[in-house]
């Protein structure tokens, strides 16, 4: 297998865990956007460096985590990012979790599914809109306060939800 | 909900006061748990992000009138269409007209001033090597906006300024948080492109914007893979038109939890993450696919 195509597969097998990883520490989509390709690229001009015997996703990450680190200096002014400590213990985390995406994804559906409509369409406006809370609470007549709560609290019964449901993999498997 | 729950929330949902980040950044170094526990929450957020977008347009009601061009766009992406998603504000007037020259005719060569200076998310530049334009999708110069072009939906028509003349031209603004250019590109129930692993697309197209911003920078992008210009627009080129050309390969960006083999691709973005509410045109867009000679 060309070096190349090497790349692509590995890659694109991991590319989700990239993206989350870049997406959960900067908030600012179109900014992660942004160092998503920006990594991507540098992943793909620093894969010569990569050892195969180790795996990929850790390392890519590593890689990313620079790059957003770079990205939370150029932007220091605009407020208080991150520290590089607390970064790292992102990273740490996210190299210890060992559910793929597609796993994710499936459980999150069925978490979905379980939930009230009313959930749901708040959970789209935020998610598949993009819409600020601000937007959401002049949309549903709701304090911004109020919708932030149940966003938070919809995303952590989710999480508990997609936990479980990972673990029962994880014992049928 | 605990404290570590409640700092990590704020975090993710970009709410966090000085004190609390501060909080936040000592519990994800002193507690491995705590880490974890925001990786677990920071994943339900992006994956919500792709399943939600990916599914959207079933069964949820957006009865604010300013939002049915979103729901329409959800619903293209759901049901597997080409889209360019166009959001705007209304008819307001446009007191800073200051576009001076008109895009060429496709035909007529690109300017001197039509270049990138800086262009990211590369894999390949330009037109994908050792491909040939195999098929041109869709395009419009908006001259006969419908139903010469009936690809073409929501689109904001207008004269071209300076005068119009007898050129049209796509109006746009800036709006909301995406901040997405755009028209409805395609009827989303007949999704006539389709993903797979060598499909490369171009998309081209001219922008003049009618204020002066430093470095704007545009987004296009399918299904959330997609590319930033910064374009080479500055003070002294202001009311010019550029030539924007979007190289899209599916093989090389299109992956694991995008989109599968053979799925229909739904949506390409114009982003214009800038701050203000610029306006914006755009004429000459055209979306070709690229295949092996």
């Amino acid at each position: 297998m060309e070096r190349r195509d090497e790349f692509l597969a590995l890659f694109l097998r991991h590319q989700g865990q990239v993206e989350a990883f870049i997406h959960g520490l900067v908030r600012d989509r179109v900014a992660a956007d942004d160092i998503v390709q920006e990594v991507a690229l540098a992943l793909w001009k620093e894969f010569d460096r990569y050892d195969s015997s180790r795996p990929f996703a850790p390392w890519a990450r590593g890689v990313a985590s620079n790059h957003v680190l770079r990205h939370f200096k150029a932007r220091h002014k605009e407020g208080p990012n991150l520290s590089p400590e607390a970064v790292q213990a992102v990273l740490d985390a996210s190299n210890r979790d060992a559910h793929d995406v597609p796993s994710r994804h499936l459980a999150l559906r069925h978490c979905l599914e379980s939930l009230p409509q009313k959930s749901q369409a708040l959970l789209h406006l935020r998610f598949a809109s993009g819409m600020k809370f601000e937007e959401m609470s002049a949309q549903l007549g709701s304090s911004k306060e109020a919708i932030r709560k149940a966003v938070a609290r919809l995303r952590d019964g989710l999480r508990d939800c997609i936990q479980r449901r990972l673990s029962m993999q994880g014992t049928e498997a | 909900m605990d404290d570590d729950e409640r700092l990590i929330s704020d975090y993710l949902d970009g709410q966090s006061s000085p004190e609390d980040l501060a909080r936040l950044q000592r519990r994800l170094v002193e507690s491995p748990a705590a880490a974890d526990h925001f990786v677990q929450l920071a994943n339900v957020d992006s994956d919500l992000d792709l399943v939600l977008r990916r599914r959207a347009g079933k069964a949820v009601s957006t009865p604010r009138r300013w939002v049915r061009p979103l729901a329409i766009a959800a619903t293209a992406l759901a049901a597997g269409a080409i889209t360019v998603v166009f959001l705007w504000r209304g008819n307001e007037s446009l007191d800073k007209t200051v576009v001076t020259t008109r895009p060429p005719t496709p035909d007529e060569p690109p300017p001197a001033i039509a270049k990138h200076p800086e262009r990211r998310g590369l894999f390949w530049e330009g037109e994908p090597p050792g491909l040939r334009r195999s098929e041109t999708l869709m395009s419009s110069d908006f001259e006969h906006p419908a139903p010469a072009q009936p690809a073409w939906r929501g689109a904001g028509v207008v004269a071209c300024p300076p005068g119009g003349g007898h050129r049209h031209c796509l109006q746009s603004k800036t709006w909301g948080q995406q901040r997405q250019l755009g028209v409805t590109l395609g009827d989303w129930r007949n999704s006539f492109l389709r993903y797979t692993p060598d499909l490369h697309l171009q998309f081209d197209y001219w922008i003049g914007q009618t204020t002066a911003p430093t470095k704007p920078r545009i987004r296009v992008a399918i299904q959330g893979a997609g590319r930033t210009y910064v374009l080479d627009i500055d003070a002294a080129r202001e009311g010019t038109w550029v030539r924007v050309t979007a190289a899209l390969s599916s093989a090389r960006y299109y992956g694991e939890g995008a989109l599968a083999d053979g799925e229909a691709i739904s949506a390409i973005h114009l982003n214009f993450p800038w701050s203000r509410n610029d306006v914006f045109y755009v004429d000459n867009i055209s979306l070709a696919r690229y295949a092996a000679p």
